[in-house]
C-alpha cells in the first residue's frame, strides 16, 4: 500500500469519524485541533485504522499519537506486517 | 458474561440521586471518592438492576470532557470476569481497544477494572469477579 492510499484511507476515517465530508486533515494536524477530537474520538479513529488496515495497536504506544503524522507512520510501520499483537 | 452495572455519567450527582430515588431506586452505596480516575461514585439499585452513578471531580478526570459534552447519560456497561487477562485478549480478537490499562477500583472494594473499546460497542467494563462488594 504506498503512501497515497494510506493517505486518502485515513482521510476516509476521518471524514466518517467526524461525520463531515468536506473535512480535510494533514499531517500536522493533532489530537484536540479540532473541537471535537477528544480522547474518546482520539480512540474511535485508532479502532477505525485497526479495522481497515487489519493490524493491532499496541496500548503502550497509543499515547504517543498525537498527530495525523503519527498515525500515518504507524500505519505505514505496521500495515504490511500482519502485526497481530 | 454477567452484567455488573450500568456506568451512568452524571453532571450533579446530589440531583441525580433524588431524581434516580423517585423512580424507585435506592442507595447502595453513598457517594465514595476515586483518585484513580478523579470522579466521585455512587451505587444505586432497583429490582436487581446495579448502575453506577458517575461524576467527574475535577478537570483531571478521565471523563471530564464527556460529561461537560452529555450531561447525563449512561455510557458503559459493567461485566464480570473470571479471567481478565483472557477476556481483555479475548475481546481484543473480537476488535476492541483497552482504553485504560488494568487498575485497581476503589469504590468495589479495589476490585481489578479495565476499560475497553469497540467500534460497534461503545465502553465496557470488566470487573474482576469475586472481589467486588455486589457479587
Amino acid at each position: 500500500m504506498n503512501d497515497k492510499e494510506i493517505f486518502s484511507k485515513l482521510l476516509a476515517i476521518f471524514r466518517e469519524v467526524f461525520d463531515d465530508e468536506l473535512l480535510n486533515i494533514t499531517e500536522e494536524m493533532g489530537y484536540g485541533d479540532l473541537e471535537e477530537w477528544d480522547s474518546l474520538t482520539h480512540i474511535r479513529i485508532l479502532l477505525s485504522v485497526e479495522k481497515e488496515f487489519k493490524f493491532k495497536f499496541d496500548i503502550e504506544d497509543i499515547g504517543k499519537l498525537v498527530t495525523v503524522g503519527d498515525i500515518i507512520r504507524y500505519i505505514k510501520e505496521n500495515v504490511n506486517r500482519g502485526n497481530e499483537s | 458474561m454477567k452484567v455488573h452495572h450500568i456506568g451512568y455519567i452524571v453532571d450533579n450527582m446530589e440531583n441525580s440521586i433524588k431524581e434516580f430515588e423517585g423512580l424507585g431506586f435506592k442507595i447502595l452505596q453513598k457517594n465514595q471518592y476515586d483518585e484513580i480516575r478523579d470522579i466521585n461514585i455512587c451505587f444505586i439499585e432497583n429490582g436487581g438492576i446495579i448502575i453506577e452513578l458517575v461524576q467527574p471531580k475535577t478537570k483531571e478526570s478521565v471523563i471530564y470532557k464527556m460529561a461537560g459534552k452529555y450531561k447525563n447519560m449512561p455510557y458503559h456497561i459493567c461485566y464480570e470476569t473470571d479471567d481478565m487477562d483472557r477476556d481483555i485478549e479475548r475481546l481484543k480478537q473480537r476488535g476492541y481497544m483497552v482504553i485504560q490499562k488494568p487498575e485497581r477500583a476503589p469504590a468495589i472494594n479495589n476490585s481489578k477494572v479495565v476499560f475497553l473499546m469497540h467500534l460497534d460497542m461503545g465502553i465496557i467494563e470488566l470487573l474482576e469477579k469475586n472481589k467486588g462488594v455486589y457479587v
